[in-house]
C-alpha cells in the first residue's frame, strides 16, 4: 500500500519536473530570441565606424549643414545628380516608399542627397527634385569641387563625368549605394541599389529601437 | 504537245507557289510591346525615362533603333549598368540599337535599358500618357501610348 503511494508521489514529482523543464526551455528560447542580435539587411560595417562629418550647403535654406546636425536621427546618405533619369529617380522613389512605411517615425530619420554634379545642380533644381519625391528629403550641394571630392572619398563614393555627345549633355557615373548612419553618428551599413524598401525600413526601425 | 508543256509548267508553278506558302508563313520579326510606363518627373528635371517589355514572337531578330515623342526634344536609347564596385554607369546603348531576339523579349527597366526622354517639353505628370513612336529595323514604326505612373502597370 505505502509502496504504491510512494510511486504515485514520485510520478507527480516527475511530471512536475518535466513541466518545469518545458516551461524553462520555452522561456530560455524566448529570451534568447530577444537577445539575439538583429542582422541588418544592409551590408554591415563590421565594426561600425564613426561616420565622417561634412559641411555642405542645404539646397532648401542655402545654409551650411553638417552631419552632426542630425545626431539622434538615422541618416541615409545618397549621392546623385538631377540630370540622372533612371538610377536616381528609382532610388529616390524607393526611399519615398521607405518613408511611407515608416510613417510618424520619419521624424527621427533624414534622407540626404548630395549632388556629384554641382556645376549644373543649382539649389533650386536640387530642391525641386528631392521635394518631388518627399518634402522631408534634403538636397545638399558641396560648396567646391574639393568639398565634393572629400565627402565622396570619405564614404567610398566614386563619381566621374562622361561626355560622349548625349543630348542630355555630360553624364555622371556614380556609386549608387546609400550609407546607413545610426542616431549616435556611427556608420553602420551600406544599402545596395534597389534594396527592398520594407527591409530598409526594418533596418531603420531597428537602429531607432537600439538607440533608445 | 504544246498543251502538255503548258500543263507541266502550270503544275511546276503551282507546286512552287505551295512551297512558298508553306515556308513563308511565320518568317520575319513580330514585335509586341507590353507594360510600358514612364516615371513622373520633377518640374525642373530635364530628362525622364520610359520602360517596357518588347517581345518578338516572330522568327527573325529585330533591332530597336530609335524613338520619338512630342513630350521630349530628344529621345535616346540608354543603358544603366552596375560594375562590381556598385558604381552605376549610364551610356547610350552599344551600337546604337537594342537587339530584340526572335522568340525572345527584352525588358527595359530601372537600372537597365531605358528610353531616355531628354529636354522634356513639360514635366511628366502621373495619370497622363505620352505618345511614343518606336522605330525598328525590320518592323518599322510602332506607335504606343505610355502611361505616366510611379511603377509598371500591375
Amino acid at each position: 500500500m505505502g509502496d504504491r503511494k510512494g510511486r504515485g508521489k514520485l510520478g507527480l514529482i516527475l511530471i512536475g519536473a518535466l513541466a518545469l523543464i518545458v516551461v524553462l526551455a520555452g522561456a530560455a528560447f524566448l529570451v534568447g530570441r530577444a537577445l539575439q542580435p538583429y542582422n541588418l539587411h544592409a551590408v554591415e560595417l563590421d565594426p561600425p565606424r564613426p561616420a565622417p562629418d561634412f559641411t555642405l550647403i542645404s539646397a532648401r535654406t542655402g545654409q551650411p549643414v553638417s552631419l552632426q546636425d542630425f545626431r539622434g536621427k538615422v541618416v541615409l546618405l545618397y549621392f546623385g545628380y538631377t540630370t540622372c533619369p533612371d538610377v536616381c529617380p528609382a532610388t529616390l522613389s524607393d526611399y519615398k516608399q521607405v518613408y511611407e512605411i515608416l510613417g510618424d517615425k520619419t521624424r527621427d530619420v533624414q534622407f540626404l542627397w548630395v549632388t556629384v554634379d554641382p556645376e549644373r545642380d543649382t539649389p533650386a533644381k536640387m530642391e525641386d527634385y528631392v521635394s518631388h519625391f518627399n518634402s522631408e528629403f534634403l538636397g545638399l550641394i558641396p560648396p567646391s569641387a574639393e568639398d565634393l571630392a572629400r565627402v565622396a572619398q570619405a564614404y567610398n563614393i566614386y563619381y566621374e563625368r562622361h561626355d560622349y555627345g548625349s543630348g542630355a549633355g555630360y553624364l555622371m557615373d556614380h556609386t549608387a549605394t546609400v550609407a546607413l548612419i545610426d542616431p549616435a553618428g556611427m556608420w553602420r551599413g551600406i544599402i545596395p541599389f534597389r534594396a527592398d524598401p520594407q527591409e530598409i525600413a526594418d533596418d531603420i526601425e531597428y537602429l531607432l529601437r537600439e538607440g533608445r | 504537245m504544246k498543251i502538255g508543256r503548258i500543263i507541266l509548267l502550270f503544275a511546276i508553278w503551282c507546286s512552287l507557289l505551295a512551297l512558298v506558302a508553306a515556308c513563308g508563313g511565320p518568317s520575319g520579326p513580330q514585335i509586341e510591346i507590353e507594360g510600358a510606363w514612364a516615371r513622373p518627373s520633377p518640374k525642373m528635371a530635364g530628362a525622364g525615362a520610359a520602360y517596357m517589355v518588347i517581345k518578338n514572337t516572330g522568327g527573325e531578330d529585330d533591332k530597336l533603333l530609335s524613338g520619338e515623342t512630342p513630350a521630349a526634344e530628344v529621345v535616346e536609347l540608354h543603358e544603366s549598368y552596375m560594375d562590381e564596385n556598385q558604381v552605376m554607369h549610364m551610356r547610350a546603348v552599344e551600337g546604337g540599337y537594342i537587339q530584340i531576339p526572335a522568340g525572345g523579349q527584352v525588358e527595359l527597366k530601372p537600372g537597365g535599358y531605358h528610353i531616355m526622354l531628354i529636354k522634356l517639353v513639360e514635366p511628366l505628370e502621373a495619370g497622363t500618357t505620352i505618345p511614343l513612336t518606336l522605330r525598328f529595323e525590320k518592323s518599322g514604326e510602332i506607335e504606343i501610348e505610355v502611361p505616366v505612373s510611379e511603377g509598371p502597370p500591375q
